[in-house]
Protein backbone atom coordinates (compact mmCIF):
# COMPACT_ATOMS: atom_id res chain seq x y z
CA UNK A 1 0.00 0.00 0.00
CA UNK A 2 1.74 3.42 -1.03
CA UNK A 3 0.08 6.80 -0.48
CA UNK A 4 0.32 9.74 -2.66
CA UNK A 5 0.36 13.92 -1.70
CA UNK A 6 -2.89 15.14 -0.77
CA UNK A 7 -4.17 11.28 0.47
CA UNK A 8 -6.24 11.28 3.52
CA UNK A 9 -5.15 8.47 5.86
CA UNK A 10 -5.37 7.50 9.60
CA UNK A 11 -2.64 6.35 11.46
CA UNK A 12 -2.84 3.20 13.71
CA UNK A 13 -3.51 3.02 17.08
CA UNK A 14 -1.31 0.23 17.86
CA UNK A 15 1.81 -1.07 15.67
CA UNK A 16 3.68 -2.92 17.85
CA UNK A 17 4.20 -4.47 21.00
CA UNK A 18 7.29 -2.60 21.51
CA UNK A 19 9.44 0.09 19.81
CA UNK A 20 7.53 2.41 17.37
CA UNK A 21 8.24 5.99 15.94
CA UNK A 22 4.39 6.69 15.81
CA UNK A 23 3.95 8.99 18.91
CA UNK A 24 0.80 8.19 20.98
CA UNK A 25 -0.64 11.47 20.67
CA UNK A 26 -0.96 10.85 16.68
CA UNK A 27 -2.37 6.95 17.31
CA UNK A 28 -6.08 6.81 15.61
CA UNK A 29 -5.41 10.26 14.18
CA UNK A 30 -6.59 11.72 10.49
CA UNK A 31 -3.73 13.14 8.65
CA UNK A 32 -2.76 14.21 4.95
CA UNK A 33 0.21 13.11 3.39
CA UNK A 34 2.67 15.54 2.37
CA UNK A 35 5.77 14.12 0.79
CA UNK A 36 7.21 10.72 0.74
CA UNK A 37 10.45 10.89 2.56
CA UNK A 38 12.08 8.18 1.03
CA UNK A 39 12.37 4.45 2.45
CA UNK A 40 14.71 3.22 5.16
CA UNK A 41 14.85 0.13 7.56
CA UNK A 42 11.42 0.12 10.02
CA UNK A 43 12.61 0.66 13.11
CA UNK A 44 10.35 -1.26 15.17
CA UNK A 45 11.72 -4.25 13.70
CA UNK A 46 15.22 -3.07 13.67
CA UNK A 47 15.69 -3.00 17.36
CA UNK A 48 13.94 -5.92 18.15
CA UNK A 49 17.00 -7.96 15.35
CA UNK A 50 18.98 -5.39 14.27
CA UNK A 51 17.31 -5.58 10.77
CA UNK A 52 14.35 -4.95 8.87
CA UNK A 53 13.39 -4.25 5.35
CA UNK A 54 12.95 -0.78 4.09
CA UNK A 55 9.77 1.09 4.30
CA UNK A 56 8.66 4.28 2.37
CA UNK A 57 8.52 7.31 4.67
CA UNK A 58 6.06 9.67 4.95
CA UNK A 59 5.66 13.21 6.33
CA UNK A 60 1.69 13.43 7.56
CA UNK A 61 -0.07 16.49 8.26
CA UNK A 62 -2.69 16.91 11.09
CA UNK A 63 -4.76 19.87 11.88
CA UNK A 64 -3.96 20.42 15.91
CA UNK A 65 -7.95 20.41 15.94
CA UNK A 66 -7.41 16.44 15.11
CA UNK A 67 -5.09 15.97 17.16
CA UNK A 68 -6.25 17.84 20.73
CA UNK A 69 -9.62 18.75 20.10
CA UNK A 70 -11.65 21.88 18.71
CA UNK A 71 -10.14 24.35 21.64
CA UNK A 72 -6.68 23.60 19.98
CA UNK A 73 -5.19 26.31 18.18
CA UNK A 74 -4.66 26.47 14.32
CA UNK A 75 -1.56 25.33 13.72
CA UNK A 76 -0.63 21.81 11.85
CA UNK A 77 1.49 19.32 12.96
CA UNK A 78 3.70 17.68 10.36
CA UNK A 79 4.99 13.85 11.77
CA UNK A 80 7.45 11.44 10.19
CA UNK A 81 5.27 8.11 9.44
CA UNK A 82 6.18 5.04 8.16
CA UNK A 83 4.18 3.63 6.06
CA UNK A 84 2.93 0.69 8.10
CA UNK A 85 1.59 3.04 10.49
CA UNK A 86 -1.14 4.26 8.22
CA UNK A 87 -4.57 3.09 6.70
CA UNK A 88 -6.35 4.74 3.81
CA UNK A 89 -9.46 6.83 4.62
CA UNK A 90 -12.40 6.72 2.38
CA UNK A 91 -12.60 9.51 -0.19
CA UNK B 1 34.43 26.71 42.64
CA UNK B 2 35.35 23.88 44.73
CA UNK B 3 35.58 20.31 42.89
CA UNK B 4 32.46 19.54 45.02
CA UNK B 5 30.32 22.46 44.73
CA UNK B 6 29.58 21.84 41.63
CA UNK B 7 26.16 20.08 40.78
CA UNK B 8 27.12 17.42 38.80
CA UNK B 9 30.38 16.71 40.26
CA UNK B 10 29.41 13.03 41.41
CA UNK B 11 28.54 12.66 37.62
CA UNK B 12 31.49 13.94 36.66
CA UNK B 13 33.28 11.59 39.11
CA UNK B 14 31.76 8.41 37.74
CA UNK B 15 32.34 9.54 33.87
CA UNK B 16 36.11 10.03 35.20
CA UNK B 17 36.27 6.61 36.91
CA UNK B 18 34.67 4.82 33.69
CA UNK B 19 36.81 6.44 30.79
CA UNK B 20 39.73 5.67 33.55
CA UNK B 21 38.70 1.59 33.78
CA UNK B 22 37.51 1.68 30.10
CA UNK B 23 41.19 3.25 29.00
CA UNK B 24 43.27 0.65 31.48
CA UNK B 25 42.07 -2.20 30.23
CA UNK B 26 42.72 -1.21 26.21
CA UNK B 27 38.53 -0.82 25.56
CA UNK B 28 39.31 2.51 24.50
CA UNK B 29 42.35 5.37 24.40
CA UNK B 30 42.09 8.99 25.49
CA UNK B 31 43.29 10.34 22.28
CA UNK B 32 39.78 8.84 21.17
CA UNK B 33 37.68 10.24 24.01
CA UNK B 34 39.69 14.13 23.48
CA UNK B 35 38.52 13.42 19.77
CA UNK B 36 35.06 12.87 20.25
CA UNK B 37 34.99 15.52 22.85
CA UNK B 38 36.48 18.19 20.31
CA UNK B 39 34.18 17.05 17.04
CA UNK B 40 30.92 17.69 19.69
CA UNK B 41 31.82 20.90 21.34
CA UNK B 42 33.77 22.36 18.42
CA UNK B 43 33.82 21.03 15.41
CA UNK B 44 30.01 20.73 15.01
CA UNK B 45 27.78 23.33 15.52
CA UNK B 46 24.70 26.21 14.51
CA UNK B 47 27.91 27.88 12.47
CA UNK B 48 27.95 24.82 10.48
CA UNK B 49 23.94 25.69 9.93
CA UNK B 50 24.52 29.53 9.93
CA UNK B 51 26.33 29.22 6.42
CA UNK B 52 23.97 27.53 4.97
CA UNK B 53 21.01 30.12 5.99
CA UNK B 54 23.76 33.05 5.03
CA UNK B 55 24.00 31.21 1.58
CA UNK B 56 20.50 31.04 0.74
CA UNK B 57 20.01 34.95 1.38
CA UNK B 58 22.61 35.46 -0.83
CA UNK B 59 22.49 33.01 -3.44
CA UNK B 60 18.80 32.39 -5.03
CA UNK B 61 19.54 29.60 -7.19
CA UNK B 62 21.13 27.82 -3.96
CA UNK B 63 18.37 28.83 -1.95
CA UNK B 64 16.43 26.97 -4.31
CA UNK B 65 18.00 23.75 -4.65
CA UNK B 66 18.44 23.86 -0.87
CA UNK B 67 14.59 23.85 -0.43
CA UNK B 68 14.09 21.29 -3.55
CA UNK B 69 16.65 18.46 -2.06
CA UNK B 70 19.12 19.97 1.06
CA UNK B 71 20.23 16.10 1.22
CA UNK B 72 21.84 16.39 -2.18
CA UNK B 73 23.38 20.04 -1.33
CA UNK B 74 24.41 18.89 1.99
CA UNK B 75 25.98 15.77 0.59
CA UNK B 76 27.86 18.10 -2.14
CA UNK B 77 29.47 20.98 0.01
CA UNK B 78 29.69 18.99 3.18
CA UNK B 79 28.06 20.12 6.59
CA UNK B 80 30.25 22.84 6.97
CA UNK B 81 29.61 23.74 3.45
CA UNK B 82 33.38 23.91 3.12
CA UNK B 83 33.54 20.21 1.90
CA UNK B 84 33.64 18.35 5.81
CA UNK B 85 32.58 14.55 5.04
CA UNK B 86 29.96 12.89 6.96
CA UNK B 87 32.16 10.07 8.27
CA UNK B 88 31.85 10.62 11.27
CA UNK B 89 28.30 11.59 11.96
CA UNK B 90 26.10 10.53 8.71
CA UNK B 91 22.32 11.74 8.90
CA UNK B 92 20.20 10.36 6.61
CA UNK B 93 18.43 13.27 4.99
CA UNK B 94 17.66 16.74 5.80
CA UNK B 95 14.62 18.77 5.16
CA UNK B 96 15.01 22.68 5.33
CA UNK B 97 11.65 24.19 5.94
CA UNK B 98 11.32 28.51 4.95
CA UNK B 99 10.01 30.77 7.19
CA UNK B 100 7.90 34.08 5.25
CA UNK B 101 5.58 36.45 5.92
CA UNK B 102 2.88 33.72 6.11
CA UNK B 103 4.54 30.81 7.72
CA UNK B 104 6.56 30.15 10.68
CA UNK B 105 8.04 26.75 11.08
CA UNK B 106 9.34 25.30 14.61
CA UNK B 107 11.19 21.82 14.94
CA UNK B 108 10.38 19.46 18.18
CA UNK B 109 11.07 16.01 18.70
CA UNK B 110 8.67 14.57 20.98
CA UNK B 111 9.86 11.00 21.07
CA UNK B 112 13.70 12.05 22.01
CA UNK B 113 15.78 14.42 20.88
CA UNK B 114 16.47 14.31 17.35
CA UNK B 115 17.90 17.19 15.02
CA UNK B 116 21.00 17.86 12.66
CA UNK B 117 23.33 17.29 14.99
CA UNK B 118 26.42 17.71 12.02
CA UNK B 119 24.99 21.48 11.80
CA UNK B 120 23.38 23.06 14.62
CA UNK B 121 25.77 21.20 17.23
CA UNK B 122 24.74 18.89 20.10
CA UNK B 123 20.91 19.58 21.38
CA UNK B 124 20.69 22.21 24.42
CA UNK B 125 19.03 21.28 27.72
CA UNK B 126 15.59 22.70 26.59
CA UNK B 127 14.85 21.09 23.21
CA UNK B 128 14.93 17.66 25.42
CA UNK B 129 12.80 18.77 28.26
CA UNK B 130 9.78 17.33 28.60
CA UNK B 131 7.82 20.05 28.60
CA UNK B 132 9.45 21.23 25.21
CA UNK B 133 8.51 18.03 23.52
CA UNK B 134 4.88 18.28 24.90
CA UNK B 135 3.66 21.79 24.07
CA UNK B 136 5.55 22.28 21.09
CA UNK B 137 2.65 20.15 19.14
CA UNK B 138 0.00 21.34 21.58
CA UNK B 139 0.75 25.26 22.10
CA UNK B 140 3.06 26.34 19.40
CA UNK B 141 2.32 30.00 19.70
CA UNK B 142 2.42 30.04 23.36
CA UNK B 143 5.71 28.27 23.56
CA UNK B 144 7.39 31.18 21.06
CA UNK B 145 5.88 33.74 22.88
CA UNK B 146 7.66 32.55 25.95
CA UNK B 147 11.25 32.60 23.66
CA UNK B 148 9.88 35.85 22.98
CA UNK B 149 9.13 34.94 19.32
CA UNK B 150 5.53 36.99 18.43
CA UNK B 151 3.22 36.33 15.74
CA UNK B 152 1.13 37.80 14.43
CA UNK B 153 -2.60 36.18 14.89
CA UNK B 154 -2.67 35.61 10.88
CA UNK B 155 0.91 33.60 11.08
CA UNK B 156 0.38 30.34 10.08
CA UNK B 157 2.44 28.01 12.07
CA UNK B 158 3.94 24.76 10.77
CA UNK B 159 5.09 22.19 13.47
CA UNK B 160 7.91 19.29 12.45
CA UNK B 161 7.91 16.62 15.00
CA UNK B 162 10.80 14.75 13.76
CA UNK B 163 11.62 11.56 15.24
CA UNK B 164 12.16 9.42 12.10
CA UNK B 165 15.14 9.21 9.45
CA UNK B 166 14.47 12.92 8.51
CA UNK B 167 15.98 16.02 10.14
CA UNK B 168 15.12 19.23 9.49
CA UNK B 169 16.31 23.20 9.89
CA UNK B 170 14.53 26.41 9.25
CA UNK B 171 15.68 28.60 6.78
CA UNK B 172 14.75 31.93 8.78
CA UNK B 173 13.23 35.03 7.32
CA UNK B 174 16.76 37.16 6.02
CA UNK B 175 16.15 40.42 8.82
CA UNK B 176 15.81 44.14 7.12
CA UNK B 177 18.15 46.36 6.26
CA UNK B 178 20.96 43.78 5.73
CA UNK B 179 20.98 44.40 2.10
CA UNK B 180 25.00 45.15 2.20
CA UNK B 181 26.25 42.29 4.59
CA UNK B 182 28.44 39.98 3.11
CA UNK B 183 27.89 36.36 3.43
CA UNK B 184 29.73 36.35 6.68
CA UNK B 185 28.35 38.59 8.49
CA UNK B 186 24.77 37.08 7.37
CA UNK B 187 26.04 33.77 8.83
CA UNK B 188 26.73 35.79 12.21
CA UNK B 189 22.75 36.69 12.39
CA UNK B 190 21.74 33.09 12.66
CA UNK B 191 21.41 31.89 15.64
CA UNK B 192 20.83 27.90 16.62
CA UNK B 193 17.74 28.85 18.44
CA UNK B 194 16.67 30.73 15.08
CA UNK B 195 17.47 27.70 13.04
CA UNK B 196 15.06 25.84 15.02
CA UNK B 197 12.22 27.97 14.84
CA UNK B 198 12.56 29.46 18.55
CA UNK B 199 13.98 32.57 17.53
CA UNK B 200 14.10 35.27 14.91
CA UNK B 201 17.83 35.38 13.46
CA UNK B 202 19.25 38.59 15.03
CA UNK B 203 18.82 41.90 13.29
CA UNK B 204 22.43 43.60 14.10
CA UNK B 205 26.36 42.08 13.31
CA UNK B 206 27.24 41.00 17.08
CA UNK B 207 29.81 43.19 18.01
Amino acid sequence: MSFRPGQRVRTGLRTTDGHTRLPDYARGRIGTIFRNRGSYPIPDELVRSGHASDQPLYSVRFHASDLWGEDAGAHDVYLDLYESYLRPVAE
Amino acid sequence: MTHDDHPTSAMTRRVAALERTLVERGTITNEAVDDVLDLFTRKLGAHHGARYIARAWSDEEFRERLLEDATAVVREYGYDLRGATHRELPFLRLEVVENTAQVHNLVVCTLCSCYPIAMLGPPPRWYKSVQYRARAVREPRAVLAEFGVQLDPGVEIRVWDSNADCRYLVLPRRPQGTDGLTESELASLVTRNSLIGTAQPLEEVPA
